[in-house]
């Protein structure tokens, strides 16, 4: 098929040359007759392998000779000079055909090269679609089998893994190719009185593996082929070289993340714990060690003591595990749709119980959209804003909670009647382990200020929180006198509200 | 006679304490540090036929996993069980009261957290064998559920179905958290289970309805991420 799609041509243009020669005959003289019957050869030889381009061209000019060269219809030549016109023409012909041959040749190889590389990177391709080293060497095999028409055995030694039909001989041959870093077997230089070609998988600078390629003579195999195989192994290498160091790196990253954790914990513990912790001990201790001089009325206070710092450090304590968490890198977040109300109410709930006189006022439009979020999380951000605000503000002054619908956010509130934070901490008091008066001389010199510890955590955490839920978080001064912690969360859109009643 | 009380909690200190505790408000209390022991006791007050009337069981036992000895004994028992636990998981939460613990606890918790707890805990003992509770009183609220009746201040309020399945729902296990997807499943159905904001609705619309002020509810709790809780009968 085609074979005949390719010779049609050849076949055309010796006819129309050999029309034009009957036509032209007696009009212009034998040797002009004859360039058109070079011509005529030097194309059709485009077209026919090199052997038959040959074998026409001499027919041609055997027939040239018998019906154009006198005399006539034999093959008998008079003149000297149509003697030299016949050779030089049957040469002319002769390179002709065989420089035409050697073209196409060329080019046929070209093409099987660039069919050779295409075949190549589908089969990068499909090595990259999989990182499982056991996957990758099936497919290096299977490669190899399909190049080779032999079966092959594939040895990866770190994992350890063989697959293929390799005996204790082809074992050996293969960890010894690994080990000597070049390919053994016939072709190779080493070893070459073996059947079995061992190529190994080559990495930067250390071998990965081998593929055995079980053949059945010790003929040295197509330097090409041998060449495109190597070139497999080694992408495979590189390949696996590539995965590990990508794991590696993985693995460095889940360090410096643990190391994160481990510092958090760490400067929270030697910050923040110490002065919770010394009160319990010194109320506790004097329980123990007082009691009976102690009057009950006292003896309540103190347990109230313990009792209030030990709730002090727990809520530290899961403020500072919620940050390590947060801070430690991508983490489940259980969002679900929400109420605003609902979320604010149960926090509300807590407060009133654990400041039973502090005055805090609510103002929260009806019908709110839901937000879509994580609650305990969420409810962990109010709780840390109203006791920031409780902690930072005079007992005698009033909490107010707003929130404000807007189109696109929800905008909510925790206003305070404190002293107020200077413009150079309102980004800084979301730093863990700052606290606005961190001086401890000048904390000390206002009373108020003793309950000002341990929040540094809290509103890192409210910050953290904020962020996964891409909300904004800062502070604001509110007018005439006081804080504003303001949270904007977006208002997404809302889920299906239909429902049909049960 | 003293109800029994087994409390499960591998801390020596945290189990004699609440050891004490339960013993001064008049429990019979047996404890056990771990899984083995716990089973042994179970086992033996089956066939000393003298039942256990509440678990109390903490979660990280040393030689096995609490929550499996939840499923354990609820594969076997109807007695009530209270989870104390040291996990601020909620997910894991929300199992364990789907898989059949009545309430759960995060340690830290004040004595009479856990008090309180129990008492409701003991209260609904039996649900399965008796009558679920089908009459609710909390201030002005009054809730029956065989005459299909709500009224507040002696006012009669009305309720869609809907709402009222989902009241009816929360009052079977007044004072006990039902989980969201208890919730959904019972009320909506089982195919229901992913449409919280169901829930947000309903709840909202009840809480217009029944509460004073519904920012800050007084019956209808909030338990975030779990689920509500109908506070307890209070006259």
């Amino acid at each position: 098929m085609q074979q005949a799609k390719v010779r049609w041509p050849a076949i055309a243009i010796w006819l129309v040359a050999w029309g034009l020669l009957v036509e032209l005959d007696g009009t212009f003289n034998l040797a002009n007759l004859a360039l058109l019957l070079v011509l005529a050869s030097a194309l059709a030889g485009m077209f026919l392998s090199a052997i038959t381009s040959l074998l026409v061209s001499a027919a041609c000019v055997l027939l040239f000779n018998w019906f154009f060269i006198e005399p006539r219809f034999t093959f008998d030549v008079h003149l000297h000079q149509d003697v030299l016109l016949l050779i030089s023409m049957l040469g002319v012909n002769t390179v002709v055909s065989y420089l035409m041959s050697r073209l196409r040749a060329a080019a046929e190889l070209e093409a099987q090269h660039a069919q050779a590389v295409e075949q190549m990177q589908q089969w990068h391709e499909s090595l990259r679609e999989t990182t499982d080293a056991p996957t990758q060497a099936q497919l290096l095999r299977t490669f190899v089998e399909q190049k080779t028409k032999h079966d092959a055995s594939v040895l990866l030694a770190e994992l350890p893994l063989l697959i293929g039909n390799a005996n204790a001989l082809d074992q050996q041959g293969l960890r010894a190719c690994m080990q000597q870093f070049a390919a053994l077997g016939p072709g190779s230089g080493r070893h070459e009185n073996q059947t079995t070609l061992f190529l190994p998988i080559r990495g930067q600078a250390r071998a990965l593996g081998a593929v055995a390629i079980h053949r059945h003579t010790s003929q040295v195999m197509d330097a090409r082929t041998v060449q495109q195989l190597q070139q497999a192994c080694d992408f495979l290498g590189l390949e696996m070289e590539r995965a590990h160091s990508l794991q590696l790196a993985q693995l460095a990253k889940q360090d410096a993340q643990i190391q994160s954790l481990r510092n958090t914990l760490l400067t929270s513990i030697s910050h923040d714990y110490r002065t919770p912790l010394a009160n319990l001990m010194g109320a506790a201790s004097a329980i123990h060690d007082q009691s009976s001089r102690l009057s009950s009325e006292k003896i309540e206070a103190l347990a109230s003591t313990i009792i209030s710092e030990a709730q002090h450090l727990h809520r530290m304590t899961t403020n500072t595990l919620q940050l390590a968490r947060l801070d430690a890198g991508p983490l489940q977040i259980k969002k679900d749709w929400e109420s605003l109300q609902e979320l604010l109410g149960s926090v509300l709930a807590k407060a009133r119980q654990r400041y039973p006189t502090r005055q805090i006022m609510v103002d929260i439009p009806d019908a709110l959209p839901l937000i879509h979020c994580d609650a305990i999380l969420l409810v962990q951000l109010f709780d840390n804003l109203l006791e920031n605000a409780v902690k930072y503000s005079p007992d005698s002054t009033p909490i107010h909670i707003q929130v404000q619908h807007h189109p696109t956010s929800l905008d909510i509130r925790v206003i305070d009647g404190g002293s107020g934070i200077s413009d150079a901490w309102k980004t800084k008091v979301f730093q863990a382990f700052e606290r606005v008066h961190d001086d401890a001389a000048q904390a000390d010199a206002a009373p108020e200020h003793a309950l000002r510890r341990g929040m540094g955590v809290g509103l890192a955490v409210c910050q953290a929180i904020a962020k996964v839920h891409g909300s904004k978080i800062w502070v604001e001064d509110h007018a005439p006198q006081g804080t504003a912690l303001c949270l904007s969360m977006p208002v997404l859109p809302q889920p299906d509200m239909h429902v049909q009643e049960a | 006679m003293a109800l029994k009380v087994l409390l499960v909690e591998d801390d020596r200190d945290l189990r004699l304490t609440l050891r004490d505790a339960l013993s001064v408000e008049g429990y019979e209390v047996f404890t056990s540090g771990s899984v083995a022991d716990a089973q042994a006791l179970l086992r033996h007050a089956t066939t000393s036929n003298q039942p256990l009337d509440l678990l109390i069981l903490d979660l990280g036992l040393p030689d096995g996993d609490g929550a499996d000895l939840l499923r354990a004994v609820r594969a076997q028992h109807t007695l009530p069980i209270l989870i104390i636990s040291a996990r601020h998981d909620d997910g894991n939460k929300v199992h364990l009261l789907d898989a059949g613990a009545d309430d759960y606890l995060v340690k830290p918790f004040s004595i009479s957290e856990l008090l309180a707890r129990i008492r409701v805990t003991l209260r609904h003992r039996g649900t399965v064998v008796l009558a679920p509770q089908t009459h609710y009183q909390c201030g002005p609220l009054h809730i029956d559920l065989a005459k299909h009746t709500v009224a507040k201040d002696g006012n009669t309020v009305h309720l869609t179905p809907t709402e009222f399945k989902l009241l009816a729902r929360l009052v079977r296990q007044t004072g006990q958290v039902v989980t969201h997807r208890q919730l959904l499943v019972d009320v909506w159905g089982p195919e229901f289970i992913e449409h919280t904001h169901y829930l947000r609705l309903y709840m909202g619309q009840l809480r217009a309805k029944l509460e004073a002020n519904p920012t800050e509810p007084t019956v209808l709790l909030t338990e975030p991420g779990v689920g509500y809780r109908l506070a307890e009968e209070a006259p």
